[in-house]
């Protein structure tokens, strides 16, 4: 087990090193002219994109702005972010908890409701219920998901005035820059930080500007959770002990809450890592469209503004939690079946 | 009892091939929602093949364009010179949602097949002969695996460009991965089993083995995969529109049109619906295009799984 | 547990509707630009510029709506011919300072702090920053580097052009220039720091010796980046990058108390929520582009400003593109696939293309009528902005044109061309369409194709003459002809050079007026000027550009501005009722 993790985080290694040749070759495809553009807002400015390719030594071959861009990661220089005005790594802890934020409330209810739609639609396979939820679920997937935060945000938004796009009201948001001493923030999520602070009026507000994003990001991720979960259950209610239990006039409640429901949960976990990256792609859309500024939104803003070094960082950040959340899932895996054995 | 003996007396006729897939496509149909995917399918494949008599071009070089009556941004309802409306930049929606069917076909089309094609190659060949190829390949796919879809395809598409075209390119380049893990999986539980290792004992090339024994046995899994991905494909390429890379505007585009209405989801404080119209029809067609190849898929899984069709 | 879910339901919505409506004191401004950086060198954008400009102040500023006019600011009174404080026949600019001003972290304002920081803008001197303005004008260079390396001697005569004398500063320039004051009206090079404190803080250290270390920072390297201490109305609370920006009141401003405690500029980028934000009063401002204006018209309770910007965007032929695979230009031949590289240079073509543009449709429909279109570069609210013909749409005229054009070799083969425009921009979109289009129609042979591209890679393309056509906007540096004419037609010129537009008398008149101080003598040479621009129609001016200011109804105090766009806003101006 020891030797397997150890190997398992060498080839972790293996990986980063392999995304970031990955994204700098693409990332060299460009133009010097075109990624020095990247510095420059004014026509007047442009004159000046010469300079800046000099400065930055962006027409230098590949091997030697890589070894730079490695040398400067070892300094522990992650670069300088033109889209958030901060080098990296800062910016990065201004956007990583907004994010965390969304997916730790968002996760947990992804799970209960897709394994329990799951199991029901599995356990009545064909049945009104199935067919129902199937579409719902298919038909909550197929909207894109910027079109699905956009309707919800003008249902409840436009028309009820509740659950204001943000990340915290004006008032609060001020109250907090104003006390950086009275309210500390361990976490960067205001809603567990109001906790921790004993500011429950804080940890409310935050909440409700969290309640559409999160709405909107189970109905994306459920529908995968779901199907896996169903066809689990239609395999476990299919097989032998279960036919037998049947036979023998065990109570259906309890075989498959007690007996099926459990055996079918192990599939979930493999497709575990696909759930968060798709918890990563959703965050996108819904950071955009409900205006909180996390890592989704910096992604898709660096990647359409030519933000090297953030789009280097943060696709090294996302390799690492692949593949250690891969990891996890393989040693959960390991634990849940004693058949597997991890070599 | 009767009945099913004077079946099996048939079909020992018949190829088992083709018992498989006659019962197979019984499967299928028993199942209402495969009947409605299929019919929705049927419906979009008319349009698209009928899209030059439904909607006459304008400029007979570019087809995918869509004509446009004036300039003003403020979408305008349904009249009966366009019957549903026009979109900001007075662009005939009736137009883009016929073409726009086009579009998602060649898109998914495009995106499955290439995808399909490069990602059951690399991964047949390497699950079948495994070794040095089989590690370099698995190494770098669990490379590419580590990075969002659709943060690679975005950072591809603004490499080469926007338009169309290159979203395609992207997501082809992406999406590959899946197919490759698939269909490998699947060749190495084939590999070793007896029929295969039978056929490799009584010499028979190992070009034929692929394509006869190892291909037909371990597509379904692709195939439901393909199907899906058909849909899909089309949600990520409007998701591509929203963050501004996709088609330019005026393309008959389903995605492209959702996102440029999106600024009128929410109308005027007095009529909040009033341009309704602008995202309804081009989303309703992106939700039953999606919807239509999903619950093929779902009816392909529940066919296929040897685990489940029999029951 | 059912029960419980409800409860906190219900506890949340009540959460959620406690808050509508901003606070009484705050203000609150929802836009979707974003600060690049604090430091006043290196700055030269105008987000950042309405944010330095509210914690910092430069000796004078704008008088009202006026861009010729100046009120004084942290000088005692504006510098003029009549009071002495310009000489020399305007080599020398004399500023007195005021006195009893305080920073922020309640240094007191001396002449010497004036001094310094004019020099250490200059020093500072960023790639891509907004220093060449001053530059030229104390040195005669628009940069301190030249190859990438330092000009010799340059920081010397940083150091000897300006000077401290008792409570004034003064100016040396070699020669004339006049746009000066407006120069050191706006962030650009103007802004004035507290010295003891920038050089605690790892600026400048004001010797000549050193200046070298100090100069061409990386991006984000500067020194003030995100720190402010300024004599402004408001100090900086917090910055968190693209998300919101606070301001809050500073106690010891020298000035009138502004009525505002705080104001948050808070980064949105989707215009539905921002709209949305504004029409609930969750926002007391939202910056509306133009093409949603209509939305915002039917809204109640909001006022709207429509300011015309000095800022103008044309479309410019090429008369010298770029061959090498290049695929704007189909084969490159006149053929009927193609155009050739030169296609611009018959003035049939160009004003073939003039024709076809609908100026009347375009104002009616793409700006809602709330628009005007120059008939020159010099932009209305100018000086010495002249009424030019124009030629007008007409299709017939066109296609005579056209017939006339490379002796008659393009009526009879046709061709093919790319126009392209930059991604985003709906009314620069609809302008290449409309001409395409248009064009079309002439003749069937005719085929454009619009394209959009990034912002950032038009910027490059058109600067390797790739683009037979591009439309692109200026906006003004300092309210003067000679910053857009000298820019749209000079061969020199910013646009003029990437046009391939060559005319002697031009650039002749160009170099001519931009010293020139007999304000006759200028006005002539600019009106010649435009008159070439109609007889040489070397393209098309699309717009002036018009920004939109959405207020809700209980905030006053607005006052609108040519140079100061939709990113801009005077916070100590307004008032909360």
């Amino acid at each position: 087990m020891t030797a397997y993790i150890i190997r398992r985080l060498l080839f972790l290694v293996f990986v980063l090193f392999g995304v970031s040749i990955l994204i700098f070759g693409l990332l060299s495809t460009f133009s010097p002219e075109r990624r020095a553009a990247a510095y420059v807002t004014t026509p007047k400015q442009a004159e000046n994109i010469p300079l800046i390719i000099q400065k930055y030594g962006l027409d230098k071959p590949f091997y030697v702005q890589y070894g730079k861009w490695v040398e400067q990661v070892a300094d522990g220089n992650l670069g300088w972010s033109l889209v958030a005005a901060r080098p990296v790594a800062q910016a990065f802890w201004n956007y990583f908890p907004t994010t965390l934020e969304l997916n730790l409330f968002a996760s947990p209810l992804v799970i209960i409701v897709g394994i329990w739609l799951g199991t029901m639609s599995g356990v009545h396979r064909d049945s009104f219920f199935d067919h129902s939820t199937r579409i719902a679920a298919i038909v909550g997937w197929s909207l894109p998901t910027f079109l699905f935060a956009l309707i919800l945000l003008m249902v409840f938004y436009g028309y009820l005035d509740m659950f204001s796009p943000g990340i915290l009201s004006s008032d609060l948001s001020l109250w907090v820059a104003n006390n950086p001493d009275k309210f500390v923030r361990y976490t960067g999520m205001y809603s567990i930080d109001g906790l921790l602070n004993g500011r429950l009026d804080i940890t409310l507000n935050a909440l409700s500007h969290l309640v559409l994003p999160v709405v909107t990001q189970v109905i994306v991720v459920v529908a995968l959770l779901m199907r896996v979960m169903r066809s689990g259950m239609i395999e476990e209610m299919n097989k032998d002990y279960v036919i037998t239990a049947k036979a023998k006039g065990a109570d259906f409640k309890t075989i498959y809450k007690k007996h099926a429901k459990k055996n079918a949960l192990i599939p979930v976990i493999t497709v575990a890592g696909q759930l968060v990256a798709l918890s990563m792609e959703g965050s996108i859309a819904v950071e955009v469209v409900f205006n909180r500024q996390g890592m989704g939104w910096w992604l898709a803003e660096s990647a359409t503004q030519l933000d090297m070094p953030v789009l280097m960082s943060v696709c090294m950040f996302v390799g690492l939690v692949f593949v250690t959340s891969n990891l996890i899932i393989d040693i959960m895996y390991a634990y849940v079946d004693p058949r597997i054995r991890l070599h | 009892m009767e009945t099913s003996t004077a079946m099996t007396a048939v079909q020992a006729h018949e190829h088992p091939r083709l018992r498989e897939l006659k019962f197979t496509l019984a499967r299928i149909f028993r199942n209402p929602s495969a009947v409605i995917g299929v019919v929705l399918l049927s419906f979009f494949i008319g349009v698209a093949i009928a899209a030059p008599y439904i909607a006459p071009p304008k400029y007979a070089h570019a087809p995918y364009k869509m004509p446009h009556k004036g300039f003003s941004p403020t979408p305008k309802a349904p009249s009966e010179r366009f019957i549903m409306g026009t979109t900001s930049g007075q662009y005939d929606i009736f137009y883009g949602v016929v073409w726009g069917t086009r579009t998602a076909f060649k898109i998914g089309l495009f995106v499955v097949g290439i995808a399909g094609f490069v990602g059951i190659t690399l991964g047949v060949l390497a699950g079948y002969y495994g070794g040095w190829f089989d590690e370099f390949l698995m190494r770098f796919v669990d490379i590419v695996w580590s990075i969002p879809l659709l943060v690679l395809a975005m950072t591809i598409v603004v490499a080469f460009g926007r338009g169309l075209e290159n979203i395609m390119i992207a997501l082809a380049l992406v999406e590959w991965r899946w197919y490759v893990r698939v269909i490998r999986s699947e060749v190495l539980k084939l590999r070793n089993q007896e029929f295969v290792q039978a056929a490799k004992l009584m010499g028979v090339s190992d070009c034929k083995i692929i394509l006869r024994h190892i291909l037909p046995n371990s597509i379904y899994p692709v195939l439901i995969m393909g199907s899906m991905d058909m849909g899909s494909m089309v949600i990520s390429a409007s998701f591509m529109s929203f963050v501004g890379l996709g088609a330019p505007k005026g393309y008959a585009d389903w995605g492209q049109m959702v996102a440029l209405a999106r600024n009128y989801i929410v109308g005027p404080s007095n009529d909040p619906l009033q341009f309704w119209y602008t995202i309804f029809f081009p989303g309703i067609c992106i939700i039953l295009f999606v919807l239509a190849w999903n619950l093929l898929g779902d009816a392909l899984r529940d066919a296929f799984d040897p685990k489940l069709r029999r029951r | 547990m059912k029960r419980i879910i409800l409860a906190f339901a219900c506890v949340l919505l009540m959460a959620s509707a406690a808050v509508a409506a901003s606070p009484k004191d705050t203000f609150v401004f929802e836009s979707y630009g974003t600060v690049r950086t604090l430091d006043p060198a290196c700055a030269y954008d105008v987000v950042s510029h309405q944010r330095i400009m509210n914690i910092y102040e430069s000796l004078i500023f704008f008088d009202g709506s006026a861009t010729d006019k100046f009120a004084p600011v942290l000088a005692t009174e504006v510098p003029s011919v009549e009071n002495g404080g310009i000489r020399d026949e305007g080599k020398t600019y004399e500023f007195k300072i005021r006195k009893g001003v305080k920073f922020h972290n309640g240094n007191d304002l001396t002449a010497e702090d004036v001094a310094y920081s004019l020099k250490r803008h200059m020093v500072v001197d960023q790639e891509g920053g907004p220093m060449w303005m001053m530059l030229e004008a104390v040195a005669g260079v628009s940069s301190t580097r030249k190859d990438g390396k330092i000009i010799d001697g340059i920081f010397e005569t940083i150091d000897k052009s300006i000077d401290v004398k008792g409570d004034s500063v003064i100016i040396h320039l070699p020669k004339p220039f006049p746009p000066l004051l407006a120069v050191l009206a706006y962030s650009y090079g103007g802004v004035i720091l507290d010295k003891e404190w920038t050089m605690a803080n790892g600026g400048w250290d004001g010797t000549v010796k050193n200046a070298a270390k100090y100069n061409g920072p990386a991006f984000g390297a500067e020194p003030l980046q995100k720190i402010a201490n300024g004599t402004g109305p408001y100090k900086m609370v917090k910055w968190a990058p693209s998300n919101e920006f606070i301001f809050q009141r500073s106690d010891n401003y020298w000035g009138e108390k502004p009525q505002l405690n705080t104001a948050i500029i808070r980064y949105n980028k989707e215009w539905s929520s921002r709209k949305l934000a504004l029409q609930n009063g969750d926002a007391d401002r939202v910056t509306v582009d133009a093409q949603y204006l209509t939305e915002v018209q039917d809204m109640d309770n909001i006022k709207l400003f429509s300011v015309p910007q000095l800022s103008v965007t044309g479309a410019m032929f090429c008369q010298k593109i770029n061959p090498e695979a290049n695929p704007n230009i189909g084969s490159g031949k006149l053929d009927g696939e193609g155009i050739p590289s030169d296609f611009f240079a018959d003035i049939n073509v160009r004003k073939a293309f003039l024709h076809a543009f609908d100026r009347q449709m375009y104002i009616e429909d793409v700006w809602n009528n709330n628009v005007t279109i120059p008939t020159t570069p010099n932009a209305k609210g100018l000086p010495y902005s002249k009424e030019e013909p124009v030629y007008e749409y007409d299709l017939e005229k066109a296609a005579e044109c056209m017939k006339k054009a490379w002796g008659g070799k393009v009526w009879e083969k046709g061709f093919k061309m790319v126009i392209t425009h930059n991604t985003g921009n709906a009314q620069r979109e609809a302008a290449a369409l409309m001409i395409a289009e248009n064009i079309m129609s002439l003749n069937p042979k005719f085929q454009i194709e619009v394209r959009n591209v990034d912002w950032k890679d038009y910027n490059v393309a058109y600067r390797k003459f790739q683009y037979p056509l591009f439309i692109i906007g200026w906006g003004a540096d300092y309210p003067d002809p000679d910053n857009f004419l000298t820019t749209f037609m000079a061969s020199t010129g910013v646009y003029g050079k990437y046009m391939g537009y060559k005319n002697e008398e031009v650039d002749k008149l160009a170099r001519y007026a931009r010293f020139e101080i007999d304000p006759e003598k200028r006005r002539d040479a600019y009106y010649r000027m435009q008159d070439l621009w109609y007889e040489d129609a070397p393209g098309v001016i699309l717009y002036q550009k018009v920004d939109h200011f959405a207020y809700r109804s209980n905030i006053d105090g607005f006052i609108p501005h040519p140079m100061l766009d939709h990113e801009w806003e005077n916070l100590k101006l307004l008032k909360k009722n």
